[in-house]
């Protein structure tokens, strides 16, 4: 079966496009931490908001690409200001505080939602450019999801550019690497803080944007991924970029293939990948200089 | 003499005062999933129950009948608690509702005991009626095997003979495929495979969906539930699989509360069901006619199901003229009870207490924007087929 070339292409194509999505979201998350040492687990409920946002831009402007274009900037608001209203007050006092204050902030959001939205999942539909299949090998494979891995393409492209090659970029490499020493180079870490947290939620917002089309928008489906990229987070490496890359391709590929090959075990497959990995390396495949051993 | 006069008075007036229950109003508990993912499911069949009651006029004989409604969170712990409230300190009649299998297997010992008859609304493991039945537990909803047992053989009659099954990997999904197969094989179709997705943690149907399509089947029969029943069939629907391998199903896949989020998707399914609200039939359209006025909306098979469990018991305790102080006697009455519902002829099959129903085969076409239901085929009359029951009378 994994010899038939459109099988396999269509599989590939399932793995690199989860991985994309778990980038989007892991990449935010894992640098905020490097940088800042703190632990946002509500990076999900903005990723969960966006597409909820996403989901109102389409129903009542039916534009899927005002949505695109719009829900990422919400979502980045509503990171930014969650920031500097909330999270920023606990950025001090440890991960234990830090993990208590963001899982109450995913209640808040999940039951907002609920009040707003109700239970019943809702549905963003597929633009109508996209809706079709893409020949691969024989079979249909939709077009949509090659939307998705292009744009995760993109992404990584771009933060490679911004974080190599700006002064901004070279500043958050710095100050994951020793924050203390840029400060004292009197750099304002304040507000490269809130420009990282902005982007690390505009692409969350982004991830949520457009996973809606394929996965729905309910109340619960930041848990849900929050986890996987929690995975991604810790098996790539803290605070670094290639991690994040390696890390989501790595359970993007696991998850994908485990529910082929071993589908009893398919839950399992990606904690036996997170397992090994932190025997043979605890800091991660590819860990920012910091959280080197 | 004196003494006898007395003693004769004091049995006339006993024998003339109404008995102590014949002054309080009838208590029905029913034990709902009124808070959580179930809750739309849950007010549904509530709405039913509620239209049942109003055609008895909310009385019996004169005695005023209650509905005491405890949520059961669906979880069997919680269930059971709550039943214990129900039937211990509300004391009441009769018990009903039950949205999780597993809730019904742990009121069911309970009910037992206090001899009180429960009426399951919609819970559909087959060891209700199976192994774990009881005198005094009733099903008016469905059993898994009943819903799909007869599917396989009207499939293979429309030439679909090889089939890949496709469900999330808990109890009732992998029931429906079990008693789906046995048919379908019986009939002399063939299973090309299998797989049961993580409940609760897939977001991902693509790469099922390319193992399945890679077996070449001329259908997948699919079994999702809630938020995963809305991105499967999207999922299915983005990969253009719709002419080649059909997706057939039974109850689950494509429900009324599920519609406006499934769009498109939802159309061009076989179902094997027990109720579409399509039905042309004068009992279905007076029970569909109520529901839009009260509630403003379709009736689904939900609404539907609560309606004929609590049909079921009002029909029983009007035959016994709302005595209700001998439980075993609204149990033997229950058995007893048949009419012509909005599915079709209801009555109990008195080997496993389980509703005999007609089975519809159907297809879900999109009528000008709005998926509706076509009724291709009617099994009439079909018996649960669970096995395994043995009742202690």
């Amino acid at each position: 079966m994994l010899l038939d070339p459109a099988f396999l292409a269509a599989q590939l194509l399932n793995s690199l496009q989860l991985a994309m999505l778990l980038f989007l979201l892991a990449i935010g998350l894992s640098v905020i931490f490097g940088l800042m040492n703190f632990l946002n687990l509500a990076h999900g409920t903005i990723y969960m908001l966006s597409a909820f946002i996403a989901y109102s831009v389409t129903q009542h402007l039916g534009s899927f690409w005002l949505a695109l274009a719009l829900a990422p900037l919400a979502g980045a608001a509503i990171g930014l200001a969650l920031f500097v209203v909330l999270l920023r007050r606990v950025e001090a006092s440890g991960h234990l505080v830090q993990v208590l204050v963001t899982v109450g902030v995913i209640y808040v959001g999940m039951d907002a939602v609920r009040m707003i939205y109700g239970d019943l999942p809702n549905d963003v539909p597929l633009p109508a450019v996209l809706s079709g299949t893409v020949d691969v090998f024989g079979l249909g494979y939709p077009a949509y999801r090659f939307f998705i891995i292009g744009i995760g393409l993109a992404v990584q492209l771009a933060l490679y550019f911004a974080l190599e090659r700006t002064r901004l970029g070279a500043v958050v490499r710095a100050g994951v690497d020793d924050r203390a020493t840029v400060e004292t180079l009197g750099i304002d870490i304040g507000r490269v803080f809130r420009l990282v947290f902005a982007i690390g939620a505009y692409l969350a917002g982004l991830a949520g944007v457009i996973s809606a089309p394929v996965f729905g928008v309910y109340p619960g489906m930041d848990v849900m991924i929050i986890v996987l990229v929690l995975i991604v987070v810790v098996v790539g490496g803290l605070g670094s970029f290639h991690g994040a890359i390696l890390g989501s391709l790595l359970i993007g590929f696991a998850d994908t293939f485990g529910k082929i090959l071993l589908p009893n075990f398919a839950m399992m497959l990606i904690y036996c990948v997170m397992a090994a990995v932190l025997v043979i390396r605890p800091e991660g495949l590819i860990p920012s200089r910091r959280f080197r051993a | 003499m004196k003494m006898l006069r007395t003693v004769l008075g004091l049995i006339a007036a006993g024998s003339l005062a109404p008995a102590a229950w014949a002054q309080q109003p009838i208590k029905i508990g029913v034990l709902m999933p009124t808070s959580g993912v179930l809750a739309a499911l849950a007010t549904e069949q509530i709405n039913g129950m509620n239209i049942a009651l109003e055609e008895f006029g909310g009385a019996i004989a004169g005695r005023k009948v209650e509905m005491i409604v405890e949520d059961d969170e669906a979880k069997p712990n919680v269930g059971l608690t709550k039943a214990r409230k129900l039937i211990l300190s509300d004391r009441v009649d009769v018990l009903t509702g039950i949205v999780g299998s597993d809730v019904a297997l742990a009121v069911r010992p309970f009910a037992e005991a206090n001899r009180v008859p429960v009426v399951i609304a919609n819970a559909g493991a087959n060891a209700l009626t199976g192994e774990n039945c009881s005198p005094w537990m009733f099903r008016v909803s469905f059993s898994h095997a009943q819903l799909v047992s007869n599917f396989g053989a009207w499939l293979v009659k429309r030439g679909i003979r090889r089939v890949y099954a496709l469900g999330a990997d808990f109890v009732s999904p992998r029931e429906m495929v079990e008693a789906f197969r046995k048919g379908f094989v019986a009939a002399g179709g063939t299973m090309v495979g299998e797989a049961f997705a993580p409940y609760g943690t897939t977001k991902d149907y693509g790469p099922y969906l390319s193992q399945a399509r890679a077996a070449n089947p001329d259908a997948i029969f699919a079994v999702f539930y809630g938020a995963e029943a809305i991105l499967f069939v999207k999922q299915y629907q983005s990969f253009g699989m719709r002419d080649k391998h059909r997706l057939v199903t039974t109850m689950g896949l494509t429900p009324q509360m599920l519609r406006k989020a499934q769009g498109d998707a939802a159309a061009g399914i076989l179902e094997s069901l027990n109720y579409v609200p399509e039905l042309d039939t004068p009992a279905n359209k007076a029970f569909q006619a109520v529901y839009l006025k009260k509630y403003s909306a379709l009736g689904a098979e939900f609404a539907v199901m609560g309606y004929d469990a609590m049909r079921f018991i009002l029909e029983a305790l009007k035959s016994l003229n709302g005595r209700t102080d001998d439980k075993a006697a609204i149990a033997a009455a229950i058995r007893k009870v048949s009419y012509e519902g909005p599915r079709g002829p209801m009555s109990i099959d008195p080997r496993n207490n389980a509703l005999t129903q007609n089975i519809y085969m159907t297809e879900t076409v999109n009528q000008g924007g709005q998926v509706v239901f076509r009724v291709l085929d009617t099994v009439p009359r079909v018996a649960d087929p669970s096995e395994g029951c043995r009742m202690a009378r």
